[in-house]
């Protein structure tokens, strides 16, 4: 990371691992669509950590952290043992502040800790259910019905008391719902994502890459778009983790 | 390390002997649902005919395939009222064991009139949230299609 923008390597990771809150993640879209560096950055980020979850995945019983850790980087013991200690502070700090802002925003920081476990640890651990929606039409009336289930749905769970994490995925024609110049539906989107903060609306890095050389077009996106390599990729990696798929 | 890959050589040992397995005895117990949530006659017909060839490869003894319907889904019960190829298309797939469900929020939301439906029975053919039952039925090991 060079100095030239303000975002640090800690907001980054948060970002790819999904703890940031919504202002946050506002904030990073608008700097990660003026500069590419950062995106080459961030997808590199996001590869790593695929490849992370898979070796995590592959040994389910293993003896502990620590080896898996060791399989991955050749077997560099020190390097933990500090990439351990590093965690603790950081953990150590995390409750401090978490702490500190009062019961609300504590709160929060529990809720994308327990997060970051879930997305580490083996599939069968996290008792969330996960379901991501796909949507490749333009059809407004079809973003439409998706909207309304991904909202039904939601409430479904949060009226149950079910703990859920939700995604859309959009890709091909499906993009148009997220960019800000001809999504049909951005207040409410936007209002989702501010009632649900386990909802994320996500796009495809390929579409963006089409719509500008095919028709010229820069897609400029909601706040709060995730923007991932691969629509297709993704749908596969997240059954893979133990998601349901639905298409739309 | 080694253990690592005595797990990963085992996995491999094991999915391939399961692979012969299949291939030997046919296709083995499946569970499947099937997504409706489009409105289009010609298609929701599609579907249904797609169950019938996926019963008669596996059989029906072999199968346990839901339907689950929300959205614009339910509109097939409604045209089987008075499309009699329709209706016998869908008996005689219950026959064979396919249980056709629809989403009770579906219901409240378009305010349908549940006598409306096709052969629908409130007590066995309703599920909460066509979307959580969906989720819940992958979890639990169905395949999903939405043809």
């Amino acid at each position: 990371m060079n100095g030239k923008n303000k975002i640090s390597d800690e907001m980054l990771n948060a970002f790819v691992d999904g703890q940031l809150m919504t202002e946050e993640k506002e904030q990073l879209y608008v700097s990660l669509s003026k500069d590419d560096d950062l995106k080459k950055t961030v997808c590199e980020l996001r590869s790593g950590k695929d490849l992370v979850q898979l070796a995590y995945q592959l040994p389910p019983e293993s003896s502990g952290g620590i080896n898996n850790e060791g399989d991955i980087s050749d077997g560099a013991g020190a390097r933990h043992w500090i990439g351990g200690l590093a965690a603790s502070v950081l953990l150590a700090v995390g409750v401090f502040i978490g702490w500190q802002l009062g019961p609300h925003q504590s709160n929060e920081l529990i809720y994308s800790a327990s997060n970051t476990h879930g997305s580490t640890s083996a599939v069968a651990d996290d008792s969330s259910t996960k379901v991501l929606f796909h949507l490749n039409s333009r059809n407004p009336e079809v973003a439409r019905e998706a909207l309304n289930e991904l909202e039904g749905v939601l409430n479904f769970y949060k009226t149950t008391g079910q703990k859920a994490r939700i995604e859309l995925i959009t890709n091909g024609g499906g993009i148009d719902l997220l960019r800000a110049d001809t999504s049909p539906y951005p207040d409410r989107i936007i209002a989702l994502q501010k009632k649900y903060p386990n909802l994320t609306f996500v796009t495809c890095q390929n579409t963006i890459d089409r719509l500008k050389s095919e028709h010229g077009i820069t897609a400029r996106l909601l706040p709060g778009t995730v923007v991932i390599d691969s629509g297709v990729a993704q749908i596969m990696r997240r059954q893979r983790e133990g998601w349901a798929y639905i298409q739309v | 390390m080694k253990k690592v890959i005595a797990i990963a050589i085992a996995a491999i040992v094991a999915l391939g002997l399961n692979a012969c397995n299949t291939l030997e005895d046919g296709y083995k117990k499946q569970k499947v649902v099937y997504h409706l949530n489009y409105d289009n006659p010609k298609r929701q017909k599609g579907m249904l005919r797609n169950i019938n060839n996926h019963i008669k490869a596996v059989g029906a003894e072999n199968l346990d395939l839901r339907v689950v319907m929300h959205g614009k889904g339910y509109t097939m019960l409604q045209t089987a009222n008075s499309d009699l190829d329709l209706q016998n298309s869908i008996i005689s797939l219950k026959d064979k064991g396919v249980k056709f469900q629809l989403c009770a929020n579906t219901i409240r939301g378009k305010k349908l009139k549940e006598n409306e439906m096709f052969g629908f029975n409130p007590t066995t053919d309703k599920v909460p949230s066509g979307v959580a039952e969906i989720a819940h039925l992958q979890k639990n090991g169905f395949a999903y299609i939405r043809p």
